[in-house]
């Protein structure tokens, strides 16, 4: 049994599906990081990525086009994030809040969009929604396991890699990741350095909302085509703590958001094996509380070294 | 470009907040290459003045002239391209930025439309620090940089930023007398260049020292102009002021008493494992003022956070109070012990600045004594509490629900004092407790001081000001390197055989 459970964990199929599983997470968060490196408390993820399922399906089904489903995705993302922007920056009310608000709202109102536009509960499955098409790349084919991990993967994954590399140009490189940086750290330093800081986290919001709403036009239009109740279970969450944990670093997002891949991916693959569902889907959330745990060790030293 | 003789001119400037008259019709003239000093007391509306001239504040009415001709800033950042640089009281730096970062921020220079060009931006910023002989650590983060450095990261900063006019605003209050002189050589160098320095400090000792012009103010109002020959410093005391003020403790006899606080074998890490305290004994008794003096950084933060619980010292430490070993308990049961606790960083542990005054006033004593009926908080007891501490302590501000952070800073500071030193401590621990405070006010606190321990309080005394030990203390002591050196009885030693012992002259010694 153990020996077929290591053989399933270190499978290339395995690794295949940890990078599609990983994808979700990457959106969101490389679009997200900004948003909380400006100081800004944002946990409206999971609402932003369950609204962007709904209407991604919804534009696919409308258009047939995977395109403007993704379009649908990251405008209702915008959308969300800009109602987000304007209770909290807007109207000073608390983030949490907020966000908590959002998040409870989101479930009941797609599963009441569902059954007013495609008079279904559950699941919404139409041959009229279409996803987007595997790219397959020749070059690759000789490449062996690289090939069969990498390869025939739709388009998004290979945006998604890319995008890691440009966030974290932004983020380290350019005015607007410095200046998000130092608005997160002091901001009213950043106000005496003339920085509108008020646009700035306006800007990152309504970039987590974009990014986000790919993150969900992932779940429904990369291959399976259909919207379910409460799709995302948990995704957006993960998108956050990554995040957090990553402390705003892109590079370091990107191995957070690999590592609860793998272990999302462990538990599709261990589902096959005769072990409880029940252990075997805890695997992504015992993750967090390890990486979090770990993450706490290193900082517990002593009674005040609480950084002021 | 106008041809006044004036850089800088403020007319007739006027700010209200709310019922109080923060600046009444102030003039200001300020000569091009020259240290213009502006002095007065604690609220007396000089960073205001500077905040509107940084746009920070909008006045209500007045002018500002540069070079003669009459300016509008549309926001802070205008402010800046006109050539206006100022060093906060609190520093504006990003804990975690690195230095260069941290001067580049709002003002890079791009490749590509997009791309920060570190190399340019490091070209100008080495050029600039090697014009007015800077020497800054550019790569290294802003937390790991002492005070004096962190001045200086302020000061390439501005000048980054293409400051004409450098407002500092009291600088010297958290350097150390070596700090000062480096600080000092800059300001000079600056002049020397061109720029034109405005300099804000109760020091007046320094004010003498670095100033062409002097403006005291008094009560938001611009009470007199005087050349720094023409007076001295009980004189400039006295302008500002209003009343003849004597600049000398008024020390008596003190009542020793038993042994209340008892250190041995104190020895303190801090989180990267450098030991930052060295085996340190002392005793202080009950009536006793034991005043530490030494540099800044010398070991006085770890000492003080190990005695009041909010750092673990190292095995063999013992920390005895009245009888009860205290080296391993919470700061909550010091202060239910009765040790009282006036921070030297008032901003980051002595106050929330965004809660009220009357709720900073009872703060850390919400569980001690009073302030509740049962479980709710009396706020009725908490309002007279907070009008006995603007009383006693003259805090100048409006109404006791306002936002501490609407305080002048050292009217924060009488503040903090206040809520300290009106508990029925039986120890205090007191850390640079006149930082930032006018003349006037100082004399007041010493006497609070001296009274305290007259009714049978210890004092432990830790000041960066080695006048203000040596006036105070009963028992001094000097810390060099995180060991604790003996400085004599009150009047013992001399403030130079003190000051060298400060500088390691003992350590051979011993
Ligand atoms: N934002 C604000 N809201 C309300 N009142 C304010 C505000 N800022 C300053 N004040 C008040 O204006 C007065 C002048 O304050 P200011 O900070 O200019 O004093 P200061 O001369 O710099 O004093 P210090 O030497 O203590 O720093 C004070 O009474 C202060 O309480
Ligand atoms: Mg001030």
């Amino acid at each position: 049994m153990l020996k077929e459970i290591l053989r399933l964990a270190f499978s290339v199929s395995t690794f295949a599906s940890t990078f599609r599983l990983a994808c979700p997470l990457l959106f969101g968060s490389m679009g997200g990081c900004y948003n909380s490196a400006s100081g800004c408390a944002n946990l409206s993820y999971e609402a932003v990525m369950l609204y962007s399922c709904f209407f991604s399906v919804l534009g696919s089904y409308i258009s047939g086009s995977p395109w403007v489903g993704l379009l649908f995705g990251m405008g209702i993302g915008i959308f969300i994030s800009i109602i987000f922007g304007t209770m909290s920056l807007v109207f000073h009310s608390n983030m949490i809040i907020a966000a908590i608000a959002l998040n409870s709202t989101a479930w009941a109102v797609t599963t009441l969009l569902m059954v007013i536009i495609f008079g279904v509960r559950g699941t919404v499955y139409n041959e009229r929604i279409v996803s987007f098409k595997p790219v397959h790349f020749k070059w690759m084919e000789n490449l062996g396991i690289f090939n069969k991990i990498f390869n025939d993967n739709v388009i998004l994954v290979y945006i998604a890699f890319c995008l890691v590399i440009i966030a974290y140009i932004v983020m380290y490189h350019t005015p607007f990741g410095l200046r998000i940086r130092g608005i997160g750290q002091n901001e009213k330093a950043a106000q005496t350095a003339g920085v509108d800081v008020n646009k700035y986290r306006w800007i990152s919001l309504i970039l987590m909302g974009a990014f986000t709403g790919i993150s969900g036009t992932f779940l429904t239009l990369s291959g399976i085509s259909m919207f379910v109740e409460n799709m995302p279970a948990g995704k957006g969450f993960l998108t956050m703590i990554s995040i957090t944990i990553g402390r705003f670093n892109p590079l370091l997002i990107f191995l957070i958001c690999l590592l609860f891949g793998y272990s999302q991916a462990l538990v599709l693959v261990l589902g096959t094996l005769s072990l409880p569902t029940q252990i075997i889907a805890m695997i992504p959330y015992v993750a967090v509380i390890i990486v979090l745990f770990i993450d706490g060790l290193k900082k517990f030293k002593g009674v005040a070294d609480i950084e002021v | 470009m106008g041809n006044s003789e004036y850089i800088l001119e403020m007319r007739n400037i006027r700010k209200t907040f709310g019922e109080l008259v923060a600046n009444d019709n102030v003039n200001l003239k300020v000569r091009k290459g020259t240290v213009h000093s502006i002095i007065g007391e604690n609220g007396a509306g000089k960073s205001t003045l500077m905040n509107i001239l940084t746009d920070i504040h909008k006045a209500d009415s007045g002018d500002i002239l540069l070079n003669g001709e009459k300016v509008h800033f549309k926001n802070s950042l205008d402010a800046a391209r006109r050539g206006i640089g100022m060093i906060y009281q609190e520093f504006m730096l990003y804990r975690d930025l690195s230095v260069f970062d941290n001067i580049i921020l709002g003002f890079e220079k791009k490749k590509w439309g997009f791309i920060i060009d570190r190399k340019a931006c490091r070209k100008e910023i080495e050029r600039i620090c090697s014009e007015y002989s800077f020497n800054i650590p550019l790569d290294a983060i802003v937390k790991d940089l002492s005070v004096a450095m962190l001045q200086q990261v302020e000061i390439v900063k501005v000048l980054y930023r293409g400051a004409d006019i450098i407002i500092m605003d009291e600088p010297t209050s958290v350097l150390t007398p070596q700090g000062i002189q480096g600080l000092f050589r800059a300001i000079r160098n600056l002049v020397g260049m061109g720029k034109t320095i405005i300099f804000i400090s109760h020091k007046l000792k320094e004010v003498l020292e670095i100033s062409d012009y002097i403006t005291i103010m008094n009560h938001g109002r611009v009470v007199a102009e005087v050349l720094p020959n023409e007076v001295d410093e009980a004189k400039l005391a006295s302008l500002m002021v209003g009343r003849d003020v004597i600049l000398q403790a008024n020390k008596v006899e003190p009542k020793i008493g038993d042994v209340l606080l008892s250190v041995k074998g104190l020895t303190v890490k801090d989180k990267d494992e450098i030991v930052r305290v060295k085996n340190v004994d002392f005793e202080i008794h009950s009536g006793e003022i034991l005043g530490i003096a030494g540099v800044a950084g010398s070991g006085q933060q770890w000492i003080v956070e190990a005695l009041f619980g909010l750092r673990r010292p190292e095995h063999g430490s013992q920390i005895i109070f009245d009888g009860k070993d205290i080296t391993y308990v919470s700061p909550r049961e010091h202060r239910l012990d009765g040790i009282g606790y006036v921070p030297q960083d008032r901003m980051g542990s002595g106050v929330n600045a965004k809660s009220s005054l009357w709720e900073n006033s009872i703060m850390g004593y919400h569980i001690a004594h009073g302030f509740k009926n049962k479980y709710l908080v009396d706020t009725k007891q908490a309002n007279e509490f907070t009008d006995e501490i603007v009383e006693q302590f003259d805090v100048r501000r409006q109404a006791n629900k306002d936002k501490v952070a609407a305080l002048s800073g050292g009217n924060i500071q009488k503040m903090v004092v206040g809520r300290e030193f009106l508990q029925r401590n039986k120890l205090l621990i007191i850390e640079d407790p006149t930082r930032g405070i006018d003349v006037g006010a100082i004399e007041f606190i010493w006497q609070k001081i001296i009274d305290l321990a007259q009714e049978g309080v210890a004092v432990l005394l830790i000041s960066h000001e080695l006048n203000e030990v040596m006036q105070l203390s009963d028992t001094i002591k000097v810390i060099y390197n995180g060991q604790l050196y003996d400085g004599g009885r009150h009047g013992e030693l001399t403030e130079e055989e003190i000051g060298l012992i400060m500088l390691g002259g003992n350590a051979d010694a011993k």
